[in-house]
Order: C-alpha cells, then structure tokens, then sequence
C-alpha cells in the first residue's frame, strides 16, 4: 500500500474549486490530485464512446492536459467541475470519433448492439468525492427507471454521437418514434433527477 | 422558431442529435428567449450527467505518470506556489489577501480587485482585446508576488467579528491577523447600506482609547480592508464603528458596532 503523505491528504481534503485555482499556479501536486479524482471518470466515459483503449486513453491525455494547460477553460460559475469535465470528455471524444468516420468499425459491438450496462452492484471508484459518488448514484438510480428502448436511443444519441436520423436508420425506426422516445426519455430522466436531489438535500 | 418548437427539440440538441439546421434554430430562439434558454441549462445538466453513469473502469497503469512528466516538462512556475494550509482559509481570493501587506498591499488589492473584474469582463467581451487582457493578466501576476508575502505567515489566523447592534447581525466580517508580521486584514460581506454623509470606521482596541486604523465605505456591502498597527500599539481587539464622513479621532459611540478580540 502506497503511503500518503500529510501534503497529499491536505491536497485530498481539498475541493474541486480549490484545486483548479491552485492549477493556475502550475502546482503540480493540485493536479494530480485532480487526476487521482477524476481520472477513472475520464478514461471510462471516453472508452464509452471510443471503444477502443488505446484511443481512449490518448483522450485522458489530451483532456488533462488541456485542462493543466489552460485551467481558467472551467468557470465555476457554470457548474460543477465533474460535470463539465464529464462534459467536454463526451463532446471531445465524439469529436474524435466522428472525424475518424469509424463510428462502427471497432472490434467491439456496435453500440445498437451493446446494453446501457446500469447494474446496480457496479463499484463505486473510492478517488471519487462523495458529492460525485451521489451524483451517480442519482444518474444511475434515474436511468434504472427508464424503458429499454428510451434508454437505447438516448445512450445512441449521447455517447454513440448520432444525430436522430442516424438512429432511425439505424434501428430501423421511424424517424418520430425515435424523436418521441428521445424525448420522453430525456424528460422522463429529468423529472427523475429532480425529484431525488431534492430528496438527497433533504 | 417558437418556444414550442423548441421544446420539441431541446432534449435531442442537449444530447448532439439534432439536426444542423434545428440546432441553428434553437441557438437562435435561446439567444433571446429567456424562459427558452433556462430550460436549455436545465436540459443541459441533466444531459451532462449521463456521462456520470458510465461503468467505471481504472485509467491505464503508467498514464498517469506519462501525463504527470508532461505536465512537468512545461510547467513553468512563475511564482512562488502559496502554502495549501494558508491559501485554504482564503476562499475569497488571493486579492483580498494582499491587502495586509501594509501600503504596498493597499495598492495591490485596489488594482488586483479592479483587474481582476476588468480581466472576467475582458474576456467576454471579444478576441480584439486579447492584447489587452495579457497586459492586465500580467499586472494580475506581479500583484499575486507581493500577496504572496503576506500569505507565507505561518501563525496567519482568522477571527470572527461578534456584532454588537442589531443592525449588523446578518453581516459576515473577519481579521485575519499575522502576530509575526503585525499585520492583518478586515474582509467583510453583508454589511448593511451607511446613510449619506457616513463611513465605516475601524479602530485598534488597547488599553486605552482606541486608535483609528482606517475608514471606509462599502456599495454592496463587502469591504477588504488592510489592518496594521503602528507606533507600537499591542492591540487587544479591533472595532467598527459608524462616523460620519470624514472619519472621527474617537469613537463617536461608546460601543463598537462589530468586535472581535486579538490575541497579541
């Protein structure tokens, strides 16, 4: 077992905020402890939309070091960290996979084909805060309670990187049932959030 | 496109899988709908949180060290990194701190506080400004060196004020107090608004009648005040008071509005 030093447990106590302000500063320890928090998260939303390790962890990368590079990107006045951090992981590695033009071509299945995988044992990552480990377990909680085929097309949709046509053509559906699921689905989950902040809070 | 059509399409935009030219429409409604926009930021959440329920899996042994070398390799401090144990008691920011640094600090937090806001308005504005904002982030930088001074004192502690009158009880003010420098600072929030011809007057407590140690006046009711006694006062306490514009050689009340004891 690695031993912690009393820096580095001062730099865990520390919240998200706190350690971006200290990136400015180039301190290096601040940024390992952002990437000892979120680096899991990253890796594995990447390779969600990736499917390829290697591609994903270029990604981890390119995204931490953007973020040790030019730290003043995340404005907290717009949110939490881990979402948008979450956030620009998702958009950046569509990005990628969209310029690739291989959407479907990776040795894995293809995403119409794969489950949205929300068990409900799935480990938690102990580096993560417990606000963030909340904050999953609400998304997962939310998502448990929508109908297959809602969750097929939003999961398509967000970390597949495909337009609503796309998944028509894909699933062979409709183009308006896919936009009414889209849409139930969505409203459904926010609906879902909403209600088990609140009861989270209280 | 009208807010209706918007509904119908903001759940698939949130998730990148609208069209180009709805997204174009959208983008254009939100732009000047208020009601429209705030229910885009809802959806957007709500969408960003999906990528929380990935199923987790460990990044690559020996990523991290690769990304840390990398980050070593262009880091270039140009400031001494302040102590995490000191800075974490700031939570308002490295300007306010930089008023304890007697009169240098006064300047500093004057002008870090008005580039700083000048440095967020800046960068908003357009990319034609950027010349300019290098130049304010520059200045921003030199002020942080002298802040920094000032935050290297290892017995810096900071005291609550206790308000006397009730009309200073929904305000939030603290010193921070350097035995070692003889040095400190008053930040405070939600002080109640002065009638005209009044200033906030702070005061060193000793044994014998206060001494004053600066006024001031606040517009939104926070104030970063830098406190340093001289003439080899021990002070006991510090005290705010209510005088009139001008400032008072002595207390005009004989109760501190706001108080908080030092230990010297």
């Amino acid at each position: 077992m690695t031993d912690v030093t009393p820096e580095e447990e001062t730099y865990k106590a520390l919240d998200d905020q706190a350690l971006m302000e200290r990136l400015s500063y180039q301190d290096l320890t601040a940024f390992r402890t952002i990437y000892n928090r979120y680096s899991s998260l990253v890796y594995s939303a990447s390779l969600r939309v990736l499917r390829d390790a290697s591609l994903a962890e270029d990604m981890v990368q390119e995204i931490f070091l953007r973020i040790w590079r030019k730290p003043e990107s995340y404005v907290a006045q717009r949110g939490k960290f881990a979402t948008w951090l979450t956030s620009v992981t998702r958009n950046r590695a569509v990005d990628e996979i969209r310029s690739r033009n291989r959407r479907y071509r990776h040795e894995t299945a293809s995403p119409e084909e794969q489950e949205w995988d929300v068990p409900g044992d799935e480990r938690d990552d102990p580096a993560l805060t417990a606000e963030m480990s909340d904050q999953r377990r609400i998304i997962l909680r939310a998502l448990s309670g929508l109908p297959a085929e809602q969750k097929k097309v939003i999961e398509l949709a967000y970390f597949g990187g495909l337009t609503q046509q796309e998944i028509s053509e894909r699933l062979k559906q409709p183009l308006g049932t896919v936009k009414t699921r889209i849409r139930l689905g969505m409203q459904k989950l926010r609906t879902a959030l909403a209600s088990d902040m609140r009861r989270d809070e209280s | 496109m009208d807010c209706d059509q918007v509904a119908l399409i903001l759940d698939a935009y949130t998730l990148g899988a609208s069209e180009p030219e709805e997204a174009r429409g959208l983008d254009d409604h939100v732009s000047d709908c208020i009601r429209c926009w705030e229910s885009l930021n809802e959806a957007q959440q709500a969408a960003a949180m999906l990528a929380l329920a990935v199923p987790l899996e460990n990044a690559p042994e020996g990523l991290e060290e690769r990304i840390m070398s990398e980050a070593a390799r262009g880091a270039v401090p140009s400031i001494s990194v302040p102590s995490v144990g000191i800075m974490s008691r700031f939570r308002l920011g490295w300007p306010a701190a930089a008023g304890a640094f007697g009169v240098a600090g006064v300047v500093a937090l004057a002008l870090a506080a008005v580039f700083q806001v000048q440095l967020s308005d800046l960068r908003d504005e357009n990319d034609d400004l950027e010349a300019i904002v290098a130049a304010e982030e520059k200045t921003v930088d030199n002020m942080q060196e002298i802040m920094t001074v000032f935050l290297s004192a290892s017995d810096l502690e900071t005291l609550p004020f206790a308000s006397v009158g009730p009309a200073v009880t929904d305000a939030s003010v603290t010193y921070s107090w350097s035995q070692q420098l003889q040095s400190g600072f008053i930040l405070c929030q939600s002080l109640p608004p002065l009638a005209e011809g009044q200033v906030y007057q702070a005061w060193f407590a000793d044994d014998g009648a206060p001494q004053s140690a600066g006024q001031f006046t606040s517009r939104d009711g926070s104030c970063s005040l830098p406190l340093s006694p001289g003439g080899g006062i021990q002070p006991i306490g510090v005290g705010i008071t209510v005088e009139p514009e001008g400032g008072s050689s002595t207390t005009t009340h004989d109760e501190f509005i706001l108080y908080t004891p030092v230990d010297n």
